[in-house]
C-alpha cells in the first residue's frame, strides 16, 4: 500500500515538475498565442465562451463589488454633507427655473399631441426599462466596457441602448443569462448615430477611449457652438430617436468635443431601454430629450 | 493512506487553500467596479502583484497552467482579446521565476523596484498592443498612473502574502505543492 502511494507521489512530482518547468511555460505560451490568433481570425468562436464565463462569474463579482460600491456611496454622502448648504441654495434657484420650464413643457406637450393627432402620426411614446447594477468595469484605459447583473433572463437584448443618470452611456454588446456587457460610448470601437439638436445635422459620435468622444462625418460649416445638445438620431434602427447623449464643449486646443451627460466613472445603476419594433415610426418623439 | 490524511496535511491543505483564496480575491479586485472617478485608469494591478511575489517566493503555488487560466479569465471578463493577458502573465512568471535566485539574495527594496519595472513593462506592452491594433495613440498617463499606484500598494499586499507564506508547508514535506 505504502509503495503504491510512493509511486503515485513520484509520478505526481514528475508531472508537477513538467508543468512547473520551462516546458510548461513554453507550452502555455504557445497555447495563449493560439487563442490570440483565434480571437483575431475568428472572434465569433470565442464570444460564446466569453458570455458563459461572464455568467458563471457574475454572482462572485456581484457579491464582491457590493461592499465597495456601498463604501463609495457612503464616502460620497459624507463629502456631500460638507457642500450641502451651497448645493441647497443652488437647487432652490434651479427649482424655480425648472418650474418655469415645466409650464413650457406642458404647453409644448399639449401642442405636440394635438399636432400628432392632426397628422395621424403613429408613434411609440412609451419605452420600457430594465434597471441593472454595474458589477465590473474595465481595468484600464484600453477597453471601456461595463458588466451589469442583468441578462437574457431579465429581457435584456443585444444592441439595446443604455442610460445612466442624465444621458446615454453606451449599448449592450453581449448578453448572457444573468449578465450583459455594455460598450461605453467612450470606447474606441463605439459608433453612435447622433443628431445635433436645433440644426438637424447628422453625425457619428465616435469614442477614442478618452472621456470626451468626438463627432465624425460632420460638415465644417456645421456651426457647432459650446452647449449644443447632442441626441441619438435613430438612424440604422438600433437606438430610439432622441436619447440625450451629451453637449458640445470646447477643449483647451479650441477643438469641439462632446461631454457625455452621464459621468462614466461613477456609474452604479443603469437603465437598459427596450428595442423598438419599428424604429421608423418614432421620429418626432422627443420624450427623452427633455432635460 | 492514513499518512496522506494526517492532521498535519489537512492543516497544510487549509493553508494552501487560504493562499489560493486570497489570490482569487485579489484577482476579482481587478475586475469589479468601484464606482469611483478615474478608477479605470488609477487602479492597482493586483493579479500582477500575486504573480510576481509567488514566482519569487513560492513558484509552485502559481504554476504556468494556473497563470495561463488567470490570464484567459482576465481577458474573458474584461473584454480583452483572448490570450493577450495569458501571454503577458505566462511570460512574466517565466522571467521572474528564472530570476528568483537573484531576487532572493537581494534586499526588499530591489524586489520592490523589480516589481515597478515589471508592472511598467506589462502596462507598456498593453499600451503598445492597443496603440498598434487601433492605430490610435492612447493616453500614456494611464500606464504611468497604473504603475505608480500598483508600486505604492505592493508593500501592503506583500505584507499579507508574507503572513500566508509563513504558514505554508515546506515544499519538501508537502504532498500538495
Amino acid at each position: 500500500m505504502k509503495s503504491s502511494i510512493k509511486q503515485k507521489s513520484v509520478s505526481y512530482s514528475a508531472s508537477l515538475a513538467l508543468l512547473n518547468g520551462r516546458a510548461g511555460s513554453v507550452f502555455f505560451l504557445f497555447l495563449a498565442v493560439g487563442f490570440l490568433i483565434i480571437a483575431f481570425a475568428r472572434p465569433a468562436v470565442l464570444s460564446g465562451p466569453r458570455v458563459g464565463v461572464t455568467d458563471v462569474f457574475m454572482p462572485v463579482l456581484s457579491t464582491i463589488s457590493k461592499p465597495f460600491q456601498n463604501m463609495a456611496a457612503a464616502v460620497s454622502g459624507i463629502s456631500g454633507k460638507a457642500t450641502l448648504k451651497a448645493e441647497n441654495a443652488k437647487l432652490h434657484a434651479e427649482n424655480a427655473r425648472l418650474r418655469e420650464w415645466y409650464q413650457t413643457a406642458l404647453m409644448l406637450q399639449a401642442e405636440n399631441q394635438s399636432l400628432k393627432k392632426l397628422l395621424n402620426l403613429k408613434v411609440s411614446t412609451e419605452h420600457e426599462y430594465v434597471t441593472a447594477r454595474v458589477v465590473s468595469d474595465a481595468g484600464n484605459a484600453f477597453v471601456k466596457t461595463l458588466l451589469v447583473a442583468s441578462g437574457g433572463n431579465d429581457g435584456v437584448k443585444k444592441n439595446q441602448a443604455v442610460l445612466a443618470g442624465e444621458g446615454m452611456i453606451g449599448r449592450i454588446v453581449e448578453v448572457g443569462n444573468n449578465a450583459s456587457r455594455i460598450l461605453l460610448l467612450t470606447d474606441i470601437n463605439s459608433r453612435i448615430p447622433v443628431i445635433i439638436e436645433g440644426s438637424n445635422q447628422k453625425a457619428i459620435l465616435t469614442g477614442d477611449n478618452s472621456q470626451y468622444p468626438v463627432l465624425k462625418h460632420l460638415p465644417k460649416d456645421s456651426g457647432l457652438v459650446a452647449g449644443t445638445r447632442i441626441i441619438t438620431s435613430g438612424d440604422g434602427g438600433i437606438f430610439p430617436f432622441g436619447l440625450p447623449v451629451g453637449k458640445v464643449i470646447i477643449d483647451g486646443k479650441g477643438q469641439k468635443i462632446i461631454q457625455p451627460y452621464a459621468d462614466m466613472n461613477r456609474i452604479t445603476y443603469v437603465r437598459i431601454v427596450d428595442a423598438l419594433s419599428n424604429p421608423n415610426l418614432i421620429r418626432g418623439d422627443l420624450s427623452y430629450s427633455i432635460n | 493512506m492514513s499518512d496522506f490524511f494526517s492532521s498535519q496535511n489537512i492543516i497544510w491543505f487549509k493553508c494552501l487553500s487560504l493562499a489560493h483564496i486570497f489570490i482569487f480575491f485579489l484577482f476579482t479586485l481587478d475586475l469589479i467596479s468601484y464606482s469611483v472617478s478615474y478608477s479605470d485608469v488609477v487602479r492597482p494591478y493586483f493579479i500582477l502583484i500575486c504573480i510576481y511575489f509567488w514566482s519569487i517566493y513560492r513558484p509552485s503555488l502559481l504554476l504556468p497552467v494556473y497563470v495561463f487560466i488567470l490570464g484567459i479569465l482576465f481577458d474573458f471578463l474584461l473584454n480583452y482579446p483572448i490570450g493577450l493577458h495569458a501571454i503577458l502573465f505566462v511570460v512574466v512568471q517565466w522571467i521572474i521565476r528564472d530570476q528568483r535566485l537573484f531576487f532572493l539574495g537581494q534586499p526588499y527594496v530591489i524586489v520592490w523596484m523589480g516589481f515597478a519595472l515589471t508592472c511598467f513593462s506589462v502596462m507598456l506592452s498593453e499600451w503598445m498592443f492597443f496603440t498598434i491594433l487601433s492605430d490610435n495613440v492612447f493616453d500614456f498617463y494611464g500606464v504611468l498612473y497604473g504603475t505608480l499606484i500598483s508600486t505604492l500598494i505592493f508593500p501592503m499586499i506583500t505584507l499579507l502574502f508574507n503572513l500566508i507564506y509563513r504558514i505554508l508547508p515546506p515544499i519538501s514535506q508537502s504532498h500538495f505543492l
